[in-house]
């Protein structure tokens, strides 16, 4: 399958352009603030975070509704936000508050509202490869057109459950959608040194129609995304597309404190800053291109966003924390 | 010669069984491949073919009781 | 009331239950032909959507149940033997046994995985064992375990319509057949049943075990010795309060349980005694167990490994 080359977003309001770069925005900025939050001790657990890969989640949801479900990766703050999840609760979450959205009992790596189809992050390593699927089964039985999408990465791509979940799904003809996240690293292991061919290949034989995206491009992602959403709810089954990005934060952050030695250059990393590489600066400069923002505009929306952020931290961090007894209940039904 | 046939394990969860019928009567003759008995297991109730040729000698386990895999159930003249 | 073994039984109970809530859903591999006579006929009447043939995938199987649940259905995941849950222990452990407890309870995951438990049948190692010692250290499921066919159809039942991930273990065959209600009967998980009443000594067994442990109390019987014979039926939660109301009253307790000793449903139970029934001991509590061993192929080795009848009546000779 070839990804409609479309080079622009016609089809799109200019008011959504600008609302889904705020979203990207939104992610970001809430990303950053958790970076130097970490080093501040501010909150109890550790975040792995999503800066660089953010058009990825953002295009994908702008498919989705809330009876679509998604199960994310144990960096996934960005999937829970994209997907329309209240940053409020996520960041009380990762403070550990009794108002976070799992009362304080998940943490960064399992935010998830299932009210709104978000699965949750998962601290497991392909851990949503079956809840993805059984969604799907579930979508697939209710005959609403629902859709589920698992977002995983080139580290999941690695576990044996994937090729359970690319037979199960295609010979089911599930309304599935894999959405392989490759930042280059499995943690601290450059992918290469780990990985026999090419991920994308490996739906093939399973007969799953694949993607292969600059996932940094925020227009191409949001084609594909629109070619496997529509497979998927009009009972075609499953799609494979594998974005390629770059994890520009380490695989935890805070890590050079613990880490006995540097496994990657900087030299590297700044490549991916740059603004033909970064996905939030190039969709910024689209927007630019097609006169739809200018730099004013970007201030306010900055502005916006920052305020946002500030809100939700304050919202954390002015929140109680759990009551103790709470330790005790939500174990069983 | 007379041989004794034992109860086989017919399922994978198959401990014991019970014969609900003999199609064969004692002193009677029956061929290898005709149908001997009905074994009632926890899976399913199943006619069990004749092993090999022969006369009924004698019903070690009547109908309607418990056998184990492996016990005797009859003795076979070839 | 029919005559029925346990293999039918459970039949029966699936064909109610998905009769009465469409959300019931079952999959699994060779569900359709159905290797041990779980799911005989039921393909034929509920079609291939409700129940489903899956490639062997236990590592998805499990981890789907929990999508389709928290999607709103009541998936019952046929895992055929209690080995395969090894199989597919990741999402067990790391999603259906935690994900309401780390997500502040937002969900609701009503499971059942069903599996065959135990040996006997010459299946070997790597088809016998007795799983349930792992799955109790997880929380955040429940662990049936039914020793007959009455209690195989009343547990499943009430496991089904449970909103927990319900992990329902039978033996293969339950020995003889026996009457098992027609009608809507349910049998409370985390309730034993007292089978055989008695003063002189508690045995508590478990699943596979209780026929066991009921015939070695008739022949205690003939030696003037009376044992209270439990079937626990639950293991999580376990009735507590059987147990320990039995050993206070008889002052003397043995476990039979056809898991491997070390950190098993047996060694918990005698902490049980231990902690909650110290002062009406007479006697220590013994455990009547399988040794740090693999269940073997060849039927005399298999005797000597599991649990019998005489072992338990050795064992009770031993304390009084």
């Amino acid at each position: 399958m070839n990804v409609n080359k479309h080079n622009t977003l016609d089809n799109l309001s200019d008011e959504k352009l600008v609302e889904l770069y705020k979203k990207m925005l939104l992610i970001r900025k809430c990303e950053e603030h958790l970076s130097s939050a970490t080093k501040e001790g501010a909150f109890p657990g550790a975040v792995h975070l999503y800066i660089g890969q953010e058009a990825i989640a953002v295009s994908m949801c702008d498919h989705l509704t809330e009876d679509d479900w998604i199960s994310s990766t144990h960096r996934g703050h960005g999937h829970f936000i994209a997907k329309g999840g209240d940053v409020n609760t996520m960041m009380a979450e990762i403070y550990g508050k009794a108002t976070g959205i799992c009362n304080g009992k998940g943490g960064s790596m399992h935010v998830a509202d299932f009210k709104k189809g978000i699965m949750g992050a998962n601290g497991v390593v392909g851990g949503g490869m079956g809840l993805a699927i059984g969604a799907a089964l579930a979508a697939s039985m209710d005959k609403k057109n629902k859709v589920s999408v698992v977002f995983f990465g080139d580290g999941a791509a690695n576990q044996g459950v994937l090729m359970e979940a690319m037979n199960v799904s295609s010979l089911w003809k599930l309304p599935l959608i894999f959405v392989c996240e490759n930042n280059q690293y499995s943690e601290f292991t450059h992918t290469s040194e780990v990985t026999s061919g090419k991920i994308v290949d490996r739906a093939k034989p399973f007969g799953i129609p694949t993607l292969e995206v600059d996932g940094n491009n925020f227009i191409e992602m949001w084609q594909a995304s629109a070619q496997a959403v529509l497979r998927a709810r009009n009972n075609q089954g499953p799609t494979f597309i594998e974005a390629h990005t770059y994890r520009q934060r380490g695989h935890v952050e805070f890590e050079y404190s613990f880490l006995s030695r540097t496994y990657r250059d900087q030299d590297e990393v700044n490549k991916w800053l740059a603004n033909d590489k970064d996905p939030l600066l190039r969709f910024e400069q689209y927007l630019f291109d097609n006169s739809i923002i200018d730099n004013q505009k970007t201030e306010a929306l900055n502005n916006e966003v920052d305020s946002v952020v500030k809100e939700s931290v304050s919202f954390a961090v002015n929140s109680p924390l759990p009551d103790l007894s709470s330790a005790f209940n939500n174990m069983i039904a | 010669m007379s041989t004794i046939l034992k109860l086989p394990r017919v399922g994978m969860n198959m401990e014991e069984g019970t014969i609900v019928e003999w199609f064969v009567k004692p002193g009677k003759k029956f061929l290898e491949g005709d149908k001997l008995y009905a074994l009632e297991t926890d899976k399913t109730t199943a006619e069990i073919e004749a092993p090999i040729s022969g006369t009924l000698e004698e019903i070690l386990a009547k109908d309607g009781e418990d056998v184990t895999v492996g016990d005797p159930i009859c003795i076979v003249k070839e | 009331m029919s005559r029925m073994r346990m293999m039918p039984a459970i039949n029966s109970a699936l064909i109610e239950e998905m009769d009465r809530d469409k959300k019931v859903i079952l999959y699994g591999e060779d569900a359709g032909i159905s290797l041990l006579g779980q799911t005989t006929g039921l393909q034929e009447r509920f079609g291939k959507d409700r129940v489903r043939d899956t490639p062997i995938c236990e590592n998805i199987m499990t981890g789907m149940a929990v999508g389709a649940a928290a999607a709103g259905y009541r998936p019952i995941c046929h895992l055929l033997y209690g080995n395969f849950i090894y199989t597919g222990f990741d999402s067990i452990a790391n999603q259906a046994a935690k994900l309401k407890y780390m997500t502040g309870g937002q969900i609701t995951l009503p499971i059942v995985y069903m599996a065959v438990i135990g040996g006997g049948r010459s299946a070997a190692a790597q088809h016998s064992d007795t799983p349930y010692p792992a799955l109790m250290n997880l929380g955040g499921i429940k662990v049936v375990v039914p020793s007959s066919a009455r209690s195989a159809k009343g547990l499943l039942k009430a496991a089904i319509r449970d909103d927990n991930p319900v992990f329902y273990l039978t033996a293969g065959s339950s020995g003889k057949p026996e009457e098992v209600p027609d009608d809507d009967f349910i049998l409370p998980i985390g309730k034993a049943e007292i089978l055989r009443e008695g003063n002189d000594i508690t045995i508590v067994a478990i699943g596979p075990m209780v026929l066991k442990a009921v015939e070695a109390s008739l022949v205690l019987e003939k030696i003037g010795i009376h044992a209270e014979v439990i079937d626990l039926l639950s293991l999580l939660p376990i009735d507590e309060e059987t147990i320990i109301n039995s050993v206070k009253k008889t002052g003397r307790l043995v476990i039979v349980d056809e898991a491997r000793d070390v950190c098993s449903a047996a060694s918990h139970i005698a902490a049980i005694a231990a902690d909650k029934a110290f002062n009406s001991l007479k006697s220590p509590v013994k455990r009547v167990t399988v040794d740090n061993l693999a269940i073997p192929y060849s039927p005399i080795l298999e005797d000597q490994v599991i649990p019998n009848v005489e072992n338990i009546v050795n064992t009770v000779r031993e304390l009084i």
